[in-house]
């Protein structure tokens, strides 16, 4: 092998290193002013970006596995940091979206119009990022609890940016006490894992037997508190308001990349085991399309643009755990392809979903910036003054939509073949997957539905309201992450033989293929190479009939009028569709599950008609409807208990003295 | 003075805690009280000089001085001048009477002895027997803290352990480490000043060094 110059891993490390003091230059006021310090975060940032992309690839195109054991002085023995292909592959869309923030944050969240929060925000998202790939380098329970909690805090500060707020510190608030309740499933998941192997360091992949009753509780936990942080559905109610109150490139990093460092910590979980039980696949999977199906239902009731996107992450780490639940299932039914197109899938959409999401947080940070309001109601006829965002956000919406020729559509169709696959064989395990392809199929089209809404209103058709009319397309500090974003969106989808051979060795590193079938190939499985010729083919027709459409349009003579002026004489901007009016008929076939508040306009009793409104929200359902009454129950049946904490000093301490007796007695006892 | 000697002269010491640690549950009048926290300390500093010039552990002669400096001239310097500023005389009505107060002290104290048995019969330093005292200071302390209302005799009691606890050390191993020494006396220090701010608050928030007051500041449903 060629001598080389730096190792992957030196880089990685490097990457994380420069990524948490990217920030720090900010907190000394005295010696650096907040334009200078932003700029010069932003520098170090994006040659931490490049850095961990480029160790990420090397790894992944070496497939090499480095693990390094320190010494260190805390009692839980020697700390693991370790490289595979699994890590790597997680690394890439850290790294990636990160850089892609911190530059478009330049524009969007520029040192000078937030001279008081600047500081703090580029800091914490230094933090973020550099806990985000510590979690994923740790090879013990000790460290990567560490770095899990200082990416739950980070996460905290930069959600709470603006926290003169009050609905920012409420969805800071919410964010803190979900995020620490899955920490407590962690905090039993690792000493669980500690009493089965022994060890704090992370076993093996495929080294721990997967039957005992132990294994099941590992399971359940990495399960609860992965899933809190994934945003898995029930446990998701912290991610719409988390999502729609932080910055704009916030959301982007978070939704990109924190719920999949969720997904990463479950997935590294469950290849510490071999023979995994069937019905462990099943409860991925049902999670899969619970969350798949509610979320991008949700999504559509939604009239905050970054609300109905924060959905949308639900929808598509609903996506991304029936691909688990697909490659589970296959390794307990003993099926290598199963294995392979579900993991394959789900980790292409970790990715997939990274670059979209991010794409379109950005973009819809753009045109909140421009047009001053998350309402997607008051918006309107955005594409005509942000033409480049419009496309830009086109090009994300086509791919979360899973529609060809983009990234999305490949690792849909992954998952879809292994579905296939598994409908081939015979049991519970062919039954479960029969009953999760049409519910990714509903997904596909819902979210289809909505997407054909957002950009139907927000970017198409004429501004609502004159204050919020778009003003000024984005700088090009905003325009160009968003250009990477896309143009990666379109590699991937146009190009995934490339990807194929690296996707398979993370993909394997994650999980077992059963003993019989090893040396399976995704190639073999799935013909990438048709994809992209299919791909370029589609796009060759789209450009054509865009050629004839303007030829067309050239030729016929041209008026002005509101878009969807449903034939009034007079229409006015207001009468076009509106966000509710659009989706008023999905949500009311999904209405037992949103369970919309409609106020419908009151009828004027006299002759003459008055003025009247009519107003429809779709609360957070699970929040309102569940979480807070049996709380609320909960904290009823516990107020005796609270007469313990009276406030009276005395007896405060006269429980220290009864537990001091106690303990001596109970050691003389 | 031969080992003999020192260990009856030490136990003399010690017994003389424990009367004081007796008297602080007792006394009524805050001024008569920090007097007899500086006469707790003066013993304490005297025991550990004993100590320390018997068993030839010359740090000990350190930490006595430091005792001395601190627990007998500085804390209850500041207490005093505390207590005239703030013109307080009496204690407020203790929650137990006292004769309860000291048949409850005199329960921890037979519980400590008999707590301490084990290590007596282990031990072979001339102090192992003391160190059920200094086990029951800590307990009267404590004991002093969970009956008594007003903020000087929190404070007083929190220092009557602390009190306790350096003879403790003392007794079972000869001492701690000086480091530790010298930390636990700047955390005193450092407690003192807290608790200076402490009363002013207490005092100009509610009117009145009762710490019963402070359960106002706990939040109702």
């Amino acid at each position: 092998m060629a001598q080389e110059l730096i190792s992957p891993s030196t880089l990685i490390i490097i990457a994380t290193l420069l990524a948490a003091a990217s920030g720090a230059p900010l907190l000394v006021p005295r010696l650096v002013s907040a334009s200078c310090g932003q700029m010069l975060a932003i520098l170090l940032m994006l040659a931490a970006s490049s850095a961990g992309v480029a160790g990420a690839l090397l790894t992944l195109a070496s497939e090499r596995c480095e693990i390094f054991e320190l010494a260190w002085t805390l009692p839980f023995g020697p700390t693991g940091i370790g490289i595979d292909s699994l890590s790597a592959w997680f690394l890439l869309p850290i790294f990636l979206v990160s850089g892609c923030a911190a530059l478009y944050a330049r524009s969007y969240w520029h040192a000078d119009h937030h001279p008081t929060n600047v500081r703090k925000m580029t800091f914490f998202f230094g933090l973020m990022v550099a806990s985000m790939s510590g979690v994923v380098l740790a090879r013990d329970g000790i460290s990567f609890l560490f770095a899990w909690e200082i990416m739950a805090l980070a996460a905290y500060f930069l959600v709470t940016t603006e926290d003169e707020k009050r609905e920012v510190n409420e969805a800071g608030t919410l964010y803190m006490i979900t995020t620490h309740t899955g920490t407590l499933g962690l905090f039993a998941l690792f000493p669980l894992l500690n009493l089965m192997t022994g060890s704090w360091l992370f076993p093996a992949a495929g080294s721990v037997a997967a039957s005992p009753p132990l294994a099941t509780a590992i399971f359940l936990t990495a399960l609860f508190g992965f899933g809190m942080k994934a945003g898995i559905m029930p446990l998701h109610i912290w991610l719409p308001s988390a999502h729609a109150n932080a910055p704009s490139h916030v959301s982007a990093a978070m939704s990109g990349v924190i719920l999949k460092v969720g997904v990463y910590g479950l997935i590294r979980t469950l290849s510490f085991f071999h023979a995994v039980p069937l019905w462990w696949g099943a409860v991925v999977l049902i999670l899969g399309v619970v969350s798949g199906v509610v979320g991008v239902v949700f999504a559509i009731g939604q009239h905050d643009l970054k609300r109905l996107l924060a959905y949308h992450s639900i929808e598509n780490i609903g996506i991304i755990y029936m691909g688990l639940g697909v490659a589970l299932i296959g390794q307990a039914a003993g099926s290598a392809a199963m294995v392979m197109l579900g993991m394959a899938g789900a980790l292409l959409h970790v990715l997939n979903h990274a670059t979209f999401k991010a794409l379109l947080f950005l973009g819809a940070g753009s045109v909140i910036h421009a047009t001053g309001t998350r309402e997607i109601d008051l918006m309107g006829g955005v594409a005509r003054r942000l033409p480049y965002t419009a496309l830009l956000f086109g090009v994300g919406a086509v791919a979360i939509c899973g529609l060809p020729p983009l990234n999305g559509f490949v690792s849909e169709l992954m998952i879809y073949l292994g579905f296939f696959h598994g409908i081939q064989g015979e049991g519970v395990a062919a039954a479960s997957v029969v009953l999760a392809a049409p519910a990714l199929a509903l997904v596909g089209g819902l979210a289809v539905a909505c997407f054909v809404k957002v950009y139907g209103i927000v970017f198409l058709g004429a501004a609502r309201t004159e204050t919020h009319a778009a003003r000024h397309e984005a700088g090009w500090q905003m325009l160009l992450p968003m250009t990477i974003l896309a143009l990666l969106c379109a590699f991937v989808g146009l190009a995934p033989s490339l990807v194929g051979t690296v996707l398979q060795r993370a993909a394997l590193s994650a999980l077992q293929l059963p003993v019989a079938a090893a040396g399976t190939n995704l190639s073999a499985l799935i013909p990438l190479p048709m994809v992209s010729i299919l791909g370029f083919a589609l796009l060759l027709l789209l450009g054509l009939l865009a050629i004839w459409y303007r030829r067309r349009l050239a030729a016929s003579p041209l008026g002005e009028t509101v878009t969807w002026g449903c034939g009034y004489q007079r229409p006015a901007a207001r009468m076009q569709y509106s966000a509710s009016s659009f989706a008023e008929r999905l949500t009311g076939l999904y209405a037992f599950l949103l369970k919309p508040h409609t106020h419908p306009p009151g009828i004027a009793a006299g002759i003459f008609p008055v003025g009247t409104r009519f107003q429809s929200h779709v609360p957070e359902a699970v929040l309102e409807l569940v979480y807070i009454p049996s709380l609320e129950r909960l904290y009823k049946r516990f107020i005796p208990i609270r007469n313990l904490q009276n406030g009276i000093l005395q007896q405060y301490v006269l429980y220290i003295l009864i537990t001091l007796v106690a303990l001596f007695l109970s050691d003389y006892l | 003075m031969t080992n003999t000697l020192a260990a009856q002269i030490n136990s003399l010491l010690a017994a003389l805690i424990l009367l004081t640690a007796f008297a602080l549950l007792a006394q009524r009048k805050i001024i008569a009280l920090v007097h007899i926290f500086a006469w707790q300390g003066f013993f304490l500093a005297l025991s550990t000089a004993v100590i320390g010039f018997a068993s030839g552990e010359h740090h000990l002669y350190i930490s006595s001085f430091l005792t001395l400096g601190m627990k007998v001239i500085l804390l209850p310097y500041i207490l005093y001048k505390l207590v005239h500023k703030l013109k307080i005389h009496r204690d407020i009505e203790s929650v137990v009477n006292i004769p309860t107060t000291m048949l409850l002290g005199i329960a921890l104290v037979v519980f400590s002895y008999h707590l301490t048995a084990p290590i007596r019969e282990l031990s072979n330093l001339m102090t192992r027997s003391t160190l059920a005292i200094a086990l029951a200071t800590v307990m009267l302390g404590l004991l002093m803290m969970v009956t008594r209302r007003h903020a000087v005799t929190q404070i007083l009691g929190f220092l009557a352990m602390e009190n306790g606890l350096f003879f403790a050390a003392t007794s079972a191993t000869y001492g701690m480490p000086m480091v530790v020494e010298l930390g636990v006396a700047l955390d005193l220090l450092i407690a003192a000043f807290i608790f200076g701010i402490f009363f002013f608050h207490i005092n100009t928030t509610f009117d009145s060094l009762d710490v019963d007051q402070m359960a106002k500041l706990k939040e109702t449903d």
